[in-house]
């Protein structure tokens, strides 16, 4: 982790935390290819992909960045334009868990300050897949950085270069 | 007088797909299975959402109406170069109007 961007810290981090707590069966990757499509038989999952970074000024020393972290959750769906049962179980599972983090060092709750859901949407597609559907559940993580550094997180027990 | 194309068009699509076909096992609702031949499309399918693609089966088959009359969600299709059981989803008329263009989803135990 020592060197890494910031925001590869978090995910890593965040895939750790997830991977094995979600749900029995349900895997969990992380910016996964998008030329690299799942196949039924990976169903379910959940695909961590950080889509946006904002930044504001955090006193005179440092940066609070606030990303959009977006689960997309992708189960056996026959459904369109609905967030399914097993979508939403999987998403209460993935709020519960990041909500029982902690301050512990190596884990997401060192390096965040706060994280929060902010939507969750069925991917609508065009329901030619027989049997698939994605639903995205859509978080705000908030961490901060110092000035012009971003690789060293400034976490809840100090830095985390 | 003139030879017609139609007059034929039963026998040539029997046989058609009793050469190029596929053999499949269709049963219908309350009635034993029985072996057909049909087309089938066995392509899998690749689909975009958000940030992920996802490839699952979307198979489609066409069946003439002298082999299945009548198509109905309950019906499954076995298909042997799958070893996978189906139902239709959709069912539609193909342009002649003598067979059927069969949607099928996988019938998961």
């Amino acid at each position: 982790m020592a060197g890494e961007a910031a925001i590869t810290k978090v995910k890593n981090t965040l895939l750790t935390w997830l991977t094995g707590n979600i749900g029995s069966g349900v895997t969990i990757t992380l910016d996964r290819a998008f030329d690299q499509p799942y196949h039924d038989e990976e169903l379910p999952t959940v695909n961590i992909r950080c889509q946006q970074t904002d930044y504001d000024v955090f006193g005179y020393s440092g940066w609070l960045h606030s990303a959009a972290i977006m689960f997309d959750v992708v189960t056996r769906s026959s459904t369109t334009l609905t967030i399914d049962k097993k979508q939403a179980e999987i998403a209460a599972d993935i709020v519960a868990r990041i909500a029982a983090r902690t301050s512990t060092a190596g884990t997401i709750g060192e390096l965040l300050q706060d994280a929060l859901p902010v939507s969750m949407g069925s991917s609508g597609a065009d329901m030619e897949l027989s049997d698939q559907g994605e639903t995205t559940l859509q978080y705000r993580m908030t961490y901060l950085t110092p000035i012009n550094d971003f690789r060293t997180i400034a976490g809840q027990n100090g830095l985390v270069a | 007088m003139a030879l017609e194309l139609e007059t034929f068009t039963d026998e040539l699509d029997e046989t058609s797909v009793e050469v190029l076909g596929d053999p499949v096992t269709y049963k219908l609702a309350n009635l034993l299975p029985q072996s057909i031949m049909a087309f089938v499309d066995h392509t899998d399918k690749t689909d975009a959402f958000a940030g992920v693609q996802i490839t699952a089966q979307d198979i489609v088959m066409e069946v003439f109406k002298t082999a299945v009359p009548v198509v109905a969600a309950t019906d499954t299709i076995t298909l042997p170069r799958l070893g996978k059981t189906y139902n239709p989803k959709d069912w539609l008329n193909t342009p002649s109007g003598r067979g059927w263009i069969i949607l099928l989803k996988l019938v998961r135990s």
